[in-house]
Order: structure tokens, then C-alpha cells, then sequence
């Protein structure tokens, strides 16, 4: 596997090691092990002893579809847990190219120094960031590739991770080289910022191809899996995720009485046609963006896009399900393109769209703005990233908007605020909100599949029975998927192909002459999940934060009149394996 | 009776003429099925389809009731 490249930003050196004791690690794998070796659990997440781990997956760079995602890992500031947040973009596939399987970004620099790294075949090193100071990440972008060449990938934070903000996400260059993926769960921005690196350029020109142990071998796995991938009707060309995008999913869980509309008030949005993916399809085909879109190098579903705004100029890309709804059901905002600026300000002020959407709807709540005042919005999202002391509240997560304002009804797990779906109508999502070590999470753990698009199964979204079981499985699959550098959008295709998902090991093993099943494979899942529970379990978590707030269990939500009722003894099985 | 089919994503070119937006109301007889209906707006038995009925997962076998309110996808996802 690659070397890792440990970065000491306190003696400003960047060195390449070989990867002792963190063999056969990637991804997930590899952030979350580093973490749990190497910073102490009861750390201040912004303190000098956290690290960033920055790593690609054990298929990243080879010729499997879908195999381009980067994770970014640490001590979260805003859970106080470990976080892994997954990312897209091109980053992560031009590090593998370099021999670089992992990024460690350790100690302090002497206060208010502000560098950045770049990483070629030439080696590393850090540079003065002094006159990128306080860009935002759109800017940011085009003067580093104005330097340094438009091939390069970049990963950055903006003002927000600047100020430390624990909403604040790590920006990935997209496909075209602009800022518009983003780790964004997790505050993985304010740990970077509090490292003083404002950004990592990657220049992979003159890299090596990447090796195979078995080249002929892997070439054929790959195909049995980009076949799959592309025969399954949601992932097919053709199919609603690369026709109607991610966003085709606001009418479905409307229509299904799951979508948070209002701060989690009511699972269905009397706006959701207006800002449904056949809307958001005939707007961006009216104004001639992109409706088809691959966010990720290698990407064969393409379930991205680009969105222009009236006058037809870029405004944003990766315009997404979870954005959308955050932003826009949440707030009770139904118009587009306000909902596309505010999406654009938070690409560019580098904060993750689902926790300021619903920082946002709890201010809402809490009187600051009125629901569905989308100037309104706007204007907080000026507040962040001017950084006044409502800005740096909002900027700082649900959580922290709910205690400063007062306000009861917060839907966090473990700090981080909730995804698109109410828990109370999809159960199985819930549990995994509940007991993921990264707080509330869809990705970590899609019940959504099974309970609401019947795929891999069925299991009734509204009855508590077999949510536990669900959420278990999908949480273990999801760490080894995360591990891999694979999307987590191959899953709709491999929980109903088999075939499909027996080709993830063989490519592995064809990869790296290894000899793993498809049972090793979940045991690799497992491990991942069991050091993430240590390590939050050492960081002072207990049972208590394996819960979702009360007012789920008590308030009924229209209009299936459900609470969440999967009994505590369930949720403290879930990791029991 | 009086049924409301809603249609989404490429489903919505099997809407009626004179359908506005997303939707159209069938008449059907006692006894109906969610099949009958949508077979009647010529969607193919064989189409892999989510439908939800009453904002609650159906079935292509249900007998409807006067009033109901069908929800059509083709298959789907995001996230």
C-alpha cells in the first residue's frame, strides 16, 4: 500500500514514512485506527495533541468504478467523539497516484502562522498561506490553481475553518477543479483551521501507474462490479440517480410522510414539488447547467450536477438531496435558487449544509428568523461568515443555536444535527442516527434503502421490529465500504446483486495479493466500528448518548401520528457483534 | 368512487391528457385494485415500481377505497 505522509506543523516538516502498523488500512479504516493510536481520547479537538487524517481507500486510483472517495478523520470538536467524513471530488485519486495513502497533519504552529501543503512527485512541502488568509474557498481555488496549474486537486477550508467553527467542512475540488465537495460532518474545517493549514494542493503530473498484484484479475472483478452497477435501475445510466439526481428522493420521502419539514414539526412539505428533483431537472435543463454530473474521478453513476442561476452563470455543483432539504424543507423554504445562494455560501464559507440548515431552522424556531424567510437566510449565512457573534453561534451547530436561544426541540445525536429523514417514520435510519459512533449520520448506515426504497429488502419504515438488525448490518457494511474508497451509492446496486458485491474482495485481492472473503470483509467492518466505540467510549460516551432526543419518543409526527419507539435495550445491541 | 394518482419522475409522461401538474383523479369501480389503475394509465405490469398509498407502502394487489391517494415511482434513490 502507500506511505503516509506525516506533516509536523509546529517544526513545519512533511515527511513520508512507511505505513507500520496500519497495514492494510484505507479510508475509514486508516483515519479512524491513526486516531484512536495516536490522539488521546479526552483531547480539546482543536488542541495541539488531535490530528487530521486525511486518507483514500483501498481501491482508490485503480480502475474500479466508483472508487474515488477521500475520508477525513479526527476528534470531532463538535460531537467529542471520532469522526470520519466522507468526501468526493478528485483528491483523493491523485494521492493514490502519488503513492500516498494517507495524509497525518499533527501538532501546532506557532500562533496565527498560516501555511499550506503541496504534495507532488517531487515530495511535500509547506508553504506561507499568508496572502490566502481568510478567502473564501471559490477564491481560494482559483488563485492556487492560477499558481500551481488547473489539473491539481485541491483540499481546503474557507473562513469558517479559519475560525475554528465546528460546523466548518474540508472543501475537495470537484471534477472541474471547483470547491464544491465538502467533508463536511463533524467540524473536520475547525481542525484543520486550528492546525493552520488553510489548504493541501495536489499535483499528480509524472506519477507513477498504479500496480496490481494480479492486473488481469482485477480488470475482471471490475468488470462483474461496474456491470452491476450499471444494470441495477437505480444506478444504471438512465436511471433517476444520474436522471433526476440525488434530489429525486424530496417527493419520495414527502410522499412517504419522512420528510422533516420545520425544524422535524411534520414529515411532509407543502412546498416539495417546488423543490423536487423533477424541478430542480427542468430548471437546470431550462437554464442549459448539468443534470448529469460525475462529482467523484471515476464515477460511473453521475448523480451530481451544475447549477446555473437566472442570468445562466455558475452558481453551484454538487446541488444535493441533504442540502436542499436543509436549507430548504427544514427552514420551510420552497424557493430554488434561495436555497441554491445559500448552498453557494456554504460551499464558499466551507460549512457543511446539513448542520447550518438546521442551525438555521432551530434560529428559526427561536425567533430570529421567521420560517421560510430565505433573505433571511441569506443573511445568517453573512453573519457566518463575517464572523459576528451570531455568525460564530450558527457557525458553531444546531446544538449550540439551541442552547444559546433557548430552545427545546434541537434534533442532534451526539451533537451533530440530523439528516433528511424524520426518524420517526423511518425507523431504521433513526437507530443508526442513534448509535453510529459519528453521531446523527444517514450515511453511516442507510436504513432508508430497506425501509422507504425496498432495496436489499424490506423492513416497515413505521414499526420498531427488525431496525436494529437492519441498522447493524448496514453500519458494518458501510465502515468496510468507507474503507474501500467506494461510494456509498454502489450499495443500492450490491445489496440486490450479488455477484456484485463478491467482486469487492476479489479486486482487493488482486490489488494487493491478499486472500479475503466476503466474511473477512465484514469482520474488517466490524473492526472499524468496534475501535471508533472504544475510542468514544474512552472520551466519556456512555449508553445515554446512544439515544435520540426525548421529544422523538413523545411528540407524534403528522401525518403517521409515530414516534420513535425502538426500545433502549435494542439500540444497546446494535453493536454487539 | 374517486381515486388521485400522483406520477414522479419519468412516470409522469404516463399521465392523462388534460392532467395538471403531477396528478390526475381516476374514477374506478368497488373492488378496484392499485393494478387496475395503473394500468389503466398504461404503466407496464412489469415495471419495478415504489408506490405508496395513503403516504404507506402498497401494493399492486390492494383493493382501493373512495378517496385514496396513490404516490408512483419508478425506482429510486439518493441520499
Amino acid at each position: 500500500m502507500g506511505k503516509l505522509l506525516r506533516v509536523d506543523m509546529g517544526r513545519q516538516e512533511a515527511k513520508l514514512e512507511q505505513p507500520r502498523g496500519y497495514e492494510k488500512l484505507g479510508g475509514r479504516a486508516l483515519t479512524s485506527t491513526v486516531v484512536a493510536k495516536e490522539v488521546p481520547p479526552t483531547c480539546h479537538a482543536l488542541s495541539e495533541a488531535n490530528k487530521l487524517v486525511i486518507a483514500s481507500g483501498l481501491l482508490t486510483g485503480t480502475m474500479a468504478a466508483n472508487s474515488g472517495r477521500l475520508s477525513v478523520g479526527a476528534k470531532s470538536p463538535l460531537t467529542g467523539g471520532i469522526k470520519e467524513s466522507n468526501v468526493g471530488g478528485n483528491a483523493a485519486f491523485k494521492l493514490e497516484r502519488l503513492g500516498i495513502r494517507g495524509i497525518i497533519v499533527e501538532g501546532k504552529p506557532p500562533q496565527g502562522q498560516l501555511h499550506y501543503l503541496v504534495v507532488s512527485n517531487d515530495g511535500a512541502s509547506l508553504e506561507s498561506a499568508d496572502e490566502y488568509r481568510g478567502l473564501k474557498n471559490y477564491d481560494l481555488c482559483e488563485k492556487l490553481k492560477a499558481k500551481h496549474g488547473d489539473k491539481v486537486g485541491i483540499i481546503c477550508i474557507g473562513p469558517a475553518g479559519e475560525m475554528r467553527m465546528c460546523a466548518a467542512s474540508v472543501a475537495v475540488t470537484d471534477t472541474k477543479g471547483n470547491p464544491s465537495r465538502h467533508a463536511g460532518r463533524g467540524g473536520m474545517g475547525a481542525v484543520m483551521g486550528s492546525k493552520g493549514l488553510k489548504a493541501i494542493v495536489i499535483d499528480d503530473r509524472g506519477a507513477a501507474a498504479i500496480e496490481y498484484h494480479d492486473r488481469d484479475g482485477f480488470r475482471e472483478a471490475a468488470g462483474v462490479f461496474r456491470d452491476a452497477i450499471r444494470s441495477h435501475d437505480v444506478t444504471k445510466p438512465g436511471g433517476t440517480l444520474s436522471e433526476f439526481g440525488t434530489n429525486a428522493l424530496v417527493n419520495v420521502i414527502n410522499e412517504a410522510g419522512a420528510y422533516p419539514t420545520r425544524n422535524f414539526s411534520s414529515g411532509q412539505f407543502e412546498g416539495a414539488d417546488k423543490i423536487s428533483g423533477e424541478k430542480l431537472r427542468e430548471v437546470i435543463t431550462e437554464r442549459g447547467g448539468e443534470t448529469t454530473h460525475a462529482a467523484c474521478t471515476g464515477c460511473i453513476i453521475q448523480c451530481s450536477n451544475v447549477y446555473l442561476d437566472r442570468q445562466k452563470r455558475y452558481l453551484t455543483a454538487g446541488f444535493e438531496y441533504e442540502s436542499i432539504w436543509a436549507i430548504g424543507g427544514n427552514c420551510g423554504i420552497d424557493d430554488l435558487d434561495t436555497i441554491a445562494q445559500v448552498e453557494r455560501l456554504c460551499d464558499d464559507l466551507g460549512v457543511d449544509t446539513i448542520e447550518i440548515g438546521c442551525a438555521i431552522a432551530v434560529a428559526m424556531e427561536g425567533g430570529v428568523k421567521e420560517f421560510g424567510d430565505g433573505a433571511g437566510a441569506i443573511e445568517l449565512m453573512h453573519e457566518i461568515g463575517n464572523g459576528t457573534p451570531l455568525g460564530r453561534i450558527i457557525g458553531n451547530g444546531t446544538a449550540m443555536v439551541g442552547q444559546a436561544l433557548g430552545v427545546a426541540r434541537v434534533p442532534v445525536v451526539k451533537g451533530q444535527s440530523m439528516p433528511a429523514y424524520d426518524p420517526r417514520a423511518v425507523k431504521g435510519v433513526g437507530v443508526t442516527y442513534a448509535t453510529s459512533p459519528m453521531g446523527a449520520d444517514h450515511t453511516a448506515g442507510y436504513g432508508v434503502a430497506t425501509n422507504i426504497l425496498k432495496v436489499g429488502g424490506y423492513v416497515d419504515p413505521l414499526k420498531p421490529d427488525g431496525q436494529a438488525e437492519l441498522s447493524r448490518g448496514l453500519q458494518i457494511a458501510t465502515a468496510a465500504l468507507d474503507s474501500a474508497g467506494l461510494c456509498v451509492f454502489v450499495a443500492f446496486a450490491l445489496l440486490d446483486i450479488p455477484e456484485g458485491l463478491a467482486a469487492i474482495p476479489k479486486m482487493l485481492n488482486a490489488r494487493y495479493g491478499w486472500d479475503l472473503t466476503a466474511d473477512d470483509l465484514t469482520e474488517y467492518g466490524q473492526d472499524v466500528l468496534r475501535t471508533e466505540r472504544e475510542f468514544n467510549l474512552a472520551a466519556g460516551f456512555t449508553s445515554a448518548d446512544d439515544r435520540l432526543p426525548d421529544y422523538f419518543s413523545r411528540e407524534q409526527l403528522p401525518p403517521h401520528k409515530t414516534v420513535f419507539d425502538v426500545p433502549a435495550e435494542e439500540l444497546d445491541q446494535v453493536h454487539s457483534f | 368512487m374517486t381515486v388521485t394518482v400522483k406520477l414522479f419522475a419519468y412516470l409522469r409522461e404516463n399521465l392523462p391528457e388534460g392532467a395538471e401538474g403531477k396528478a390526475c383523479s381516476r374514477e374506478i369501480e368497488g373492488g378496484a385494485t392499485v393494478g387496475d389503475v395503473l394500468h389503466g394509465l398504461q404503466i407496464p405490469d412489469t415495471l419495478s415500481l415504489l408506490i405508496f398509498r395513503n403516504a404507506a407502502h402498497a401494493s399492486r394487489d390492494e383493493v382501493l377505497e373512495d378517496g385514496d391517494v396513490l404516490a408512483v415511482f419508478p425506482p429510486t434513490a439518493g441520499g
